[in-house]
C-alpha cells in the first residue's frame, strides 16, 4: 500500500516539478514570479480537453501539440503586453498584477467553457502495470516519462545549444546581452512561452486524473511555487527535486496522518523549510549585495 | 477656491451617506452598503501592512475569519457580551498577527506572499474540517446579532450609521498614524529596508506592529460581520476574498489610506450595480487589476488624498525660496567656516573611540576583509582609501552593522559587530551609502526625521524632531528642499539630504562612503569645510574617498586597504609615499630608488581626477 502511495506521490511530484521549472525559468530571466501559472495550467487543460479533443475530435498527440502552441502564443503575448512592463515595478506590483491575470484567465475559462466540470478519459486507458509488486497506472507512468524527457531535453538545450547560451547570457546580465546583439525581448517572451508550455503539459497530464474544473490549477500552481522554494529559488535542479519531494511527502503524509489535511501538510512543509533551510535544498548561487 | 471645494465635497459625502437611511432605502441595498463599510475596515488593515509597510499579505481574509469565528464562538460558547467577545477576538487575532510579523522578518517579498496565501488555505481547510469547533462547511448559525432598538426596525437599518461612523473613525485614526513617527518608520522600511535599519529603524518591531494593525482591523471587521449577519462559514474567508481585499488597496492607490476606503466601496458596490453582468464581472475584475497596475498605479488615491488633504501629508508649508545657485553648499560652508572661526577650539582629541580588531569577511570564496585592525581616534577625520575592490565599502558596512563579520568592532567599549544595524545606530554610528539610499516616496523632511534619535537632555516630541531635522538640512545647505519628495532630487541634492539624515541624530561616529561623489568639482572643498565643522561639533568621521586631493586636505590620518588587507596607517603625506600604497595603486613593484617619482605621479593623477567632471 505504501508503495502505491509513493507511486502516486511521485506522479503528482512530477507535475509540481513541471510547474516549478516554469517558475524557475521565468524567475531567472525576469526576476518576477508568475502567480498566474496555476491558471495557465487550468486554461491549457480546458483548451486541450474541451476545444481540441471534444469539439474538434483531434487525436491525443495533435491536441497536445496544438495546446502547447496555443499556450506558447498566449504566454508570449502576455509576456510582451504585461510581464515586460512589470519589470521595473516593485515586486508587490508584479505579484498583484499576475494574481489579477490569473483571476482573468480562470474566469475566461468559466465564461468560455461553462461551470460544469469536464470528464476526460485518457486514451491510454487506466490499466495498472505491475513492476514486481510495485503497481503503477498507465497515466502515472506517462506523467513520469514525459517529465523525464522534458527535463533531459531542457538540460541539453540549455547546456549545449546556442539558444541555451543566449538564454543564460540574458539571465546573467540583460544589458550586456542586449549590447552583444541578443534580442533580449524576444528571449524573454520565448522563456515565458516555454514556461506556459510547461504549465500546459502539466494541465494535459493532470486532466485524466481529476475532473477539469476552473479550480484545478490554483492549488497546483501554489504547490509548484512551494516546490521551487523547497528546492531553491530559481534553481533548475532544485525545482525538479523540490517538486518530486513535495509530491511524495505530501502523499505519504496524507496517508499516514490525515487525507483531509493533505494540502495543509504541503504548506506546513513550506513553513518548515522556510524556517530551517530558507535557501532551499539546491540553492542558486547568489551574490551578496550589501 | 480649493478651501471652498474641500468642505463642499465633504458635505456632499456626508449627505450621500445619510441619504440612503433617511430616504428609507430598501434593506437589501442598505445591507450591501453595510458590507462595504465592514470590508473597508478589513482593507484598512491591509492598507497599513501592504501599502504603508510594504509587506505583501495575500491572506487578510483568514485574519478576518479568525476574528469572525472567535467573536462568534466566544458569544455562543462562553455567553460573553458582544463587546467583550469582539474585544477578546481582536486581542487573539492581534496575537496571530504578531506571530505573522515575526515570521515576516525572516521571510520577504515573494516568500511572504506565498506564505500568507498558504496560511489562508490552511485556515480554510481547518475551518471546513474541524466541525466540532467551527461547524464545518456549513459554518456557525444563529449567532446573536447586535441590535440597537432605539435606532430603527431591522438590524440592517440599526447598524447602518454606527458602522459608517466606525469606518470613518478607523480611517481617521490610521491617517494620523501614517503621519506619526511610527508611520514614518514603516514607510522607510517599505522604501528601503537596509537604509531604514542603518538609520535606526528597528525593522523587526516595525513589521510586527504593521502586522498587528493589519490583524486588529481584520478582526474588528470579522467581528462586526458576525454581529451584523449572525452567521459565518468558511466560504466567506477564501483566498479569493483576500485577493478582493488586496484589490481594494490597489485600486485605492497602493500606500494611500483614504484611497483604500474608496477602493473598498467601489469593489463592494460595483458587483451589485453590475448584477446583470455577473458572469463577466470577475473576469473584468481580474483584467482591471492588471490594467490598474500597469497604467494607473495611483488609483483612486489621487482624489481621496486631496479630500483628506492636510491630514495625510501634514500642514503644507510654503516652499522655502531656493538659493541662487543650484545648491547652497557654498553658503552652508561659509556659515560653517565662520562658526569654526568663532566657536571654541577643536574638542580634545586623543584616545580611541572606535576600535576595529582583526575583522574578516568573506563573500563566497573572496576575502573582502582580512584581519583588519585599526583605531578611530576621538575627534579625528580618518580617511579610508584603497583601489577598487579593496574592501572599503565592506568595512563601512561592517562598522554600521549592515554586514556581519568575524572579529570585533567596539565603540567606547560596546561591541558593535554583528549587532542589528539599528542598535549600532542607537550607539551613535550613522552613515551615508555609496549609492544614495533615500526613502524616495517620503518628503526630504520626513527622511531626516526618521533618523532623529533621542539625545539625553535635548527636547523630544514631534515639534523638536522637526526643528532638529530642519536644522540638519540647513547645515547641509538644502533646507529649501524640505517639502520636496526625495525621489525627485538630483544625485547631488540627494547626497546632501543623506548627509543631513546622517547627522540629525548627532552621531559619535559618522561613516561617509564617498561623500563627494556627484558633487561638482568646485563644491568638493566646501564639503571639506562642512566636515571640519561637524568634527568641531563633536563628531568623529571615517570617510571613504577616491579624490586624494580631498583626502589630503581634510583627513588627519589615513588607513589604506588593498584586497582586504590593511597596508598602511598614518598621516596622509607619509602614507602616500609608502611603497606598499604605491604598488597597490599602480600595480607594480616599487623599488626604493624610484618610488618618490611614482608617488608624485599618483598625486598628480588624483588631482586630475578630482578636476575632471563626473
Amino acid at each position: 500500500m505504501l508503495g502505491q502511495v509513493i507511486a502516486s506521490g511521485l506522479a503528482m511530484g512530477c507535475i509540481y516539478a513541471l510547474v516549478a521549472l516554469g517558475y524557475a525559468y521565468v524567475w531567472n530571466t525576469m526576476a518576477i514570479v508568475n502567480f498566474a501559472a496555476g491558471e495557465f495550467l487550468t486554461f491549457a487543460a480546458y483548451i486541450f480537453v474541451a476545444t481540441f479533443t471534444m469539439s474538434l475530435g483531434l487525436p491525443f498527440w495533435s491536441s497536445l501539440l496544438l495546446t502547447a502552441a496555443a499556450m506558447a502564443a498566449l504566454g508570449a503575448l502576455f509576456s510582451r503586453l504585461v510581464f515586460a512592463r512589470l519589470q521595473r515595478q516593485r515586486a508587490l506590483v508584479a505579484i498583484i498584477a499576475t494574481v489579477g491575470f490569473g483571476i482573468f484567465l480562470k474566469e475566461m475559462a468559466r465564461i468560455i467553457y461553462g461551470p460544469e466540470p469536464l470528464l476526460y478519459v485518457s486514451p491510454f486507458g487506466d490499466d495498472m502495470l505491475d513492476f514486481g509488486g510495485f503497481r503503477l497506472s498507465v497515466q502515472q507512468l506517462l506523467i513520469m516519462v514525459v517529465v523525464v524527457v522534458v527535463m533531459a531535453a531542457q538540460y541539453f538545450v540549455l547546456r549545449y545549444s546556442m539558444i541555451g547560451k543566449i538564454m543564460r547570457a540574458t539571465a546573467l546580465d540583460r544589458e550586456t546581452a542586449a549590447l552583444m546583439g541578443i534580442p533580449v525581448n524576444a528571449v524573454l517572451a520565448g522563456t515565458f512561452a516555454f514556461s506556459a508550455v510547461l504549465a500546459a503539459l502539466a494541465g494535459i497530464l493532470l486532466a485524466p486524473l481529476f475532473y477539469v474544473t476552473t479550480e484545478m490549477g490554483s492549488l497546483v500552481g501554489l504547490k509548484g511555487f512551494v516546490a521551487m522554494i523547497i528546492g531553491g529559488f530559481g534553481s533548475v535542479p532544485g525545482a525538479i527535486v523540490g517538486g518530486v519531494l513535495l509530491g511524495v511527502i505530501e502523499n505519504v503524509g496524507a496517508f499516514a496522518i490525515s487525507s483531509t489535511y493533505k494540502d495543509a501538510i504541503a504548506f506546513t512543509m513550506l513553513l518548515v523549510f522556510l524556517v530551517v533551510r530558507p535557501e532551499g535544498l539546491i540553492p542558486e548561487r547568489s551574490a551578496d549585495r550589501a | 477656491m480649493s478651501s471652498f471645494l474641500r468642505p463642499a465635497a465633504w458635505l456632499l459625502i456626508a449627505a450621500a451617506i445619510v441619504a440612503p437611511i433617511a430616504m428609507g432605502m430598501n434593506t437589501y441595498y442598505l445591507h450591501v452598503l453595510n458590507l462595504a463599510w465592514i470590508f473597508a475596515i478589513a482593507a484598512l488593515g491591509l492598507s497599513v501592512a501592504t501599502g504603508v509597510a510594504g509587506q505583501i499579505v495575500l491572506g487578510q481574509a483568514a485574519l478576518v475569519g479568525i476574528g469572525a469565528y472567535a467573536t462568534a464562538l466566544l458569544m455562543m460558547r462562553l455567553s460573553l457580551p458582544w463587546w467583550l467577545a469582539l474585544l477578546l477576538a481582536m486581542v487573539l487575532t492581534g496575537a496571530v498577527g504578531a506571530a505573522l510579523g515575526l515570521i515576516s522578518t525572516r521571510i520577504k517579498g515573494h516568500y511572504l506572499a506565498i506564505v500568507t496565501l498558504a496560511l489562508n488555505e490552511i485556515f480554510r481547510i481547518v475551518a471546513v474540517n474541524e466541525e466540532a469547533l467551527t461547524g464545518g462547511p456549513m459554518g456557525l448559525r444563529n449567532i446573536p446579532t447586535l441590535s440597537i432598538p432605539g435606532l430603527s426596525e431591522t438590524i440592517t437599518q440599526q447598524l447602518y450609521l454606527p458602522l459608517a461612523g466606525l469606518m470613518f473613525v478607523s480611517y481617521a485614526l490610521m491617517i494620523v498614524f501614517h503621519r506619526s513617527a511610527l508611520g514614518r518608520e514603516l514607510r522607510a522600511v517599505r522604501d528601503d529596508e537596509m537604509a531604514a535599519e542603518a538609520m535606526g529603524v528597528n525593522s523587526v518591531r516595525a513589521k510586527t506592529i504593521a502586522f498587528m494593525i493589519c490583524s486588529l482591523w481584520g478582526a474588528l471587521s470579522g467581528g462586526l460581520y458576525v454581529l451584523l449577519v449572525g452567521f459565518v462559514a468558511p466560504t466567506n474567508f477564501t483566498i479569493a476574498e483576500s485577493i478582493k481585499m488586496m484589490l481594494m488597496v490597489v485600486l485605492g492607490g497602493l500606500g494611500s489610506i483614504p484611497g483604500t476606503m474608496l477602493g473598498a466601496i467601489v469593489v463592494t458596490i460595483l458587483p451589485e450595480a453590475l448584477r446583470d453582468l455577473q458572469t463577466y464581472y470577475m473576469a473584468a475584475f481580474g483584467a482591471a487589476v492588471v490594467i490598474i497596475m500597469l497604467v494607473w498605479p495611483k488609483g483612486l488615491g489621487v482624489f481621496s488624498d486631496w479630500l483628506w488633504g492636510s491630514f495625510l501629508t501634514g500642514r503644507r508649508e510654503p516652499e522655502l525660496s531656493a538659493p541662487a545657485g543650484p545648491l547652497s553648499l557654498a553658503a552652508a560652508a561659509a556659515a560653517a567656516s565662520s562658526a569654526l572661526a568663532a566657536g571654541p577650539a577643536l574638542p580634545e582629541t586623543g584616545g580611541p573611540l572606535m576600535r576595529v580588531h582583526k575583522v574578516s569577511r568573506t563573500f563566497g570564496g573572496v576575502r573582502a576583509l582580512n584581519d583588519v585592525s585599526f583605531d578611530v581616534i576621538r575627534g579625528e577625520i580618518l580617511g579610508l582609501i584603497g583601489p577598487n575592490g579593496s574592501g572599503k565599502s565592506t568595512m563601512i558596512n561592517a562598522c554600521s552593522g549592515v554586514v556581519h563579520v568575524d572579529g570585533s568592532i567596539e565603540l567606547e567599549g560596546h561591541p558593535l559587530q554583528n549587532h542589528p544595524a539599528w542598535e549600532v545606530h542607537a550607539y551613535g554610528v550613522a552613515r551615508i551609502f555609496q549609492n544614495v539610499r533615500l526613502w524616495e516616496s517620503m518628503t526630504v523632511l520626513e527622511n531626516v526625521m526618521v533618523a532623529w534619535r533621542r539625545v539625553p537632555g535635548q527636547p523630544s516630541g514631534e515639534a523638536a524632531i522637526r526643528e532638529a531635522s530642519l536644522a540638519a538640512l540647513e547645515q547641509m545647505g538644502v533646507r529649501h528642499l524640505a517639502m520636496r519628495q526625495a525621489g525627485d532630487l538630483s544625485f547631488g541634492q540627494s547626497r546632501l539630504v543623506e548627509m543631513a539624515r546622517a547627522i540629525v541624530g548627532r552621531p559619535k561616529v559618522l561613516l561617509l562612503d564617498e561623500p563627494a561623489a556627484g558633487l561638482r568639482g568646485g563644491l568638493v572643498l566646501e564639503l571639506s569645510t562642512i566636515l571640519q565643522r561637524l568634527r568641531a561639533q563633536g563628531m568623529t568621521i571615517l570617510v571613504v574617498e577616491h579624490r586624494i586631493k580631498l583626502v589630503t586636505s581634510m583627513c588627519d590620518r589615513v588607513v589604506v586597504l588593498n584586497l582586504g588587507d590593511l597596508i598602511a596607517d598614518g598621516a596622509p603625506a607619509a602614507v602616500m609615499e609608502s611603497p606598499a600604497v604605491i604598488e597597490a595603486y599602480l600595480g607594480e613593484r616599487a623599488d626604493a630608488a624610484s618610488h618618490e617619482t611614482r608617488a608624485r605621479r599618483i598625486r598628480r593623477r588624483s588631482v586630475n581626477h578630482a578636476v575632471a567632471p563626473g
